[in-house]
């Protein structure tokens, strides 16, 4: 009688156990989902500050020429964001995109004096540098949460937990390629 | 010898009064150089010749021990008894003016490295009442609903931070409070036994004006979190360390960009016990367990040059000055650029 007990105490206990790494597994897998569409809402800002940016522009007509088609180039990055699908690739086109037109609009600075002074654009200079800020940052909780989901899937005995229930795979965490070229180091994982 | 001794204390007596009295009406930087270059062209260590009270202090000391081996022999001698009496009497007083001059010097030294910290840090004296104080805050922030027995504002002081973007006024205080609780006990012969026991507790903080966000709480702990809808950001990292509370979710998920987000993930790893409270009238509470206003003087007028050397440093205090600074991002990031 006590041995069987004893048997249907620990039967509990595993079961138990095993719903709450499945939880787990699935609650950290949302959680980098939503990170993931954080990420995306932060670069979808951008989009409200491309009509004023080229309301400045229009009036500069050599700055515009430079400067609209690297708008144009966010613009078309920007729309192959997809909030549901995890596409690294995607996002570090935007970025690259994102950083041309900044590096634009600072030469435009040193070509056009008055642009600097022009208090729009020095608004709109602020707000696309707490964009990046916030990009950044979205990026940072997205894979942090990465490496909590990663971790989640792989320790034992959530790996076991995971390969008969969830079936979750390994996601991959946003690396600046562009960043990453300026190293000679690289990890070898 | 101790004529030049005795004209030197004295010389150095005046010397210091004077000092005294500089410090405290020293209101910038100009004057406190000034009391510096004072200090340095006094041309000798800041120290008194005790040298007298010494010999007077041993000679006391040496009468009183023969006077107590004497009484040993011979414990009916009154005149000695006098003696023994007043011998000690005599240590004594040398040992406390040799004490008090020594005392002197180093209040004086905490003096003048408090008003160097005070100016290096652009801190004001603000007039208070500790008990009034917690009690007028506890209107606006929860923060000061703790202990049950005595709340009081202990340290307070006004400062001004110069960002890039933003400027602010702030108050750094020291909260202290008393929480106050029955402890039963029962001894070995079954008694039982009921006794008070007052716990003593400190907590540090700044508050300042935030125009741009109310009714949010983010806290570290269960405290001051009990009002309005509860919010989670994005980050496991942030929901495992803070727990937001506001009067609309959608105030909450304003405030709460991802770049606010690590700030205070950051924050909360450099700040134990970490709580901010946006009130409704725009004011920004930020309380922590570490004291982030600590100061520690390595020299003192003793060693003049030293001394000077160690006040012509930079005094900013830099685990303040980086809270400041993060509080002027969270500020940047709530405003609107437009």
């Amino acid at each position: 009688m006590e041995g069987s007990i004893v048997f249907l105490v620990i039967v509990g206990i595993v079961i138990l156990s095993v719903i709450i790494i499945y939880n787990g597994i699935i609650s950290r897998a949302n959680a980098a989902q939503r990170a993931w569409a954080n990420v995306i809402t932060q670069e979808r800002q951008k989009n409200k500050i491309i009509p004023q940016l080229q309301a400045v522009t229009e009036q500069y007509q050599q700055f515009e020429s430079g400067v609209q088609e690297k708008i144009a180039a966010l613009r078309s990055a920007l729309g192959g964001l997809n909030s549901d699908k995890m596409d690294t690739n995607k996002l570090a086109e935007v970025e690259s995109a994102t950083l041309n037109l900044i590096q634009g609009m600072h030469i435009a600075v040193e070509a056009y004096p008055e642009l600097k002074a022009n208090e729009m654009f020095g608004k709109l200079m602020r707000e696309i540098t707490e964009q990046q800020e916030n990009i950044g940052a979205a990026i940072r909780i997205f894979n942090q949460n990465v490496e909590a989901f990663n971790n989640g899937i792989e320790v034992f005995p959530n790996s076991m937990v995971n390969s008969l229930l969830n079936k979750k795979v390994k996601l991959n965490t946003f690396n600046d390629s562009e960043a990453e070229a300026g190293f000679d180091y690289k990890p070898n994982f | 010898m101790d004529k030049l001794g005795s004209s030197a204390n004295q010389q150095l007596q005046l010397f210091l009064k004077s000092l005294e009295n500089k410090i405290v009406m020293a209101r910038n930087r100009d004057e406190l150089t000034a009391i510096l270059h004072q200090i340095e062209s006094f041309g000798r260590p800041l120290k008194y010749d005790n040298s007298r009270y010494w010999f007077s202090l041993l000679g006391a000391l040496l009468v009183a021990g023969v006077s107590f081996f004497y009484l040993n022999e011979n414990p009916q001698t009154p005149v000695v008894m006098w003696l023994l009496g007043l011998s000690g009497i005599t240590v004594l007083v040398f040992a406390v003016l040799i004490f008090m001059r020594r005392s002197k010097i180093s209040s004086l030294s905490d003096a003048l490295y408090l008003r160097d910290v005070y100016l290096d840090n652009n801190w004001q004296h603000e007039p208070f009442h500790g008990k009034r104080l917690a009690a007028q805050l506890a209107q606006q922030f929860n923060e000061f609903k703790r202990g049950n027995h005595l709340r009081e504002i202990q340290w307070l002081v006004k400062g001004h931070y110069q960002g890039q973007e933003h400027q602010f006024e702030y108050h750094a205080y020291t909260f202290h409070y008393v929480d106050r609780r029955t402890v039963s006990t029962t001894d070995s012969k079954g008694r039982h036994r009921t006794r008070t026991v007052y716990d003593h507790h400190y907590r540090y903080g700044l508050y300042l004006p935030f125009e741009f966000v109310s009714g949010i709480t983010i806290s570290s702990s269960w405290f001051g979190s009990f009002f309005g809808s509860t919010y989670k950001p994005a980050s496991t990292e942030f929901n495992r360390r803070f727990k937001v509370n506001a009067h609309s979710e959608m105030a909450a998920a304003k405030f709460l960009k991802p770049a606010v987000v690590v700030e205070l993930e950051d924050l909360g790893k450099e700040l134990t016990g970490l709580n901010l409270e946006f009130s409704s009238l725009g004011q920004l509470c930020m309380s922590f367990t570490p004291n982030i206003c600590k100061w520690q003087r390595q020299h003192g007028l003793d060693e003049p040059a030293a001394f000077l050397r160690e006040i012509k440093q930079n005094q900013k205090i830099p685990l303040l000055q980086q809270t400041l600074q993060r509080i002027h991002t969270l500020l940047r990031h709530s405003d609107n650029n437009f």
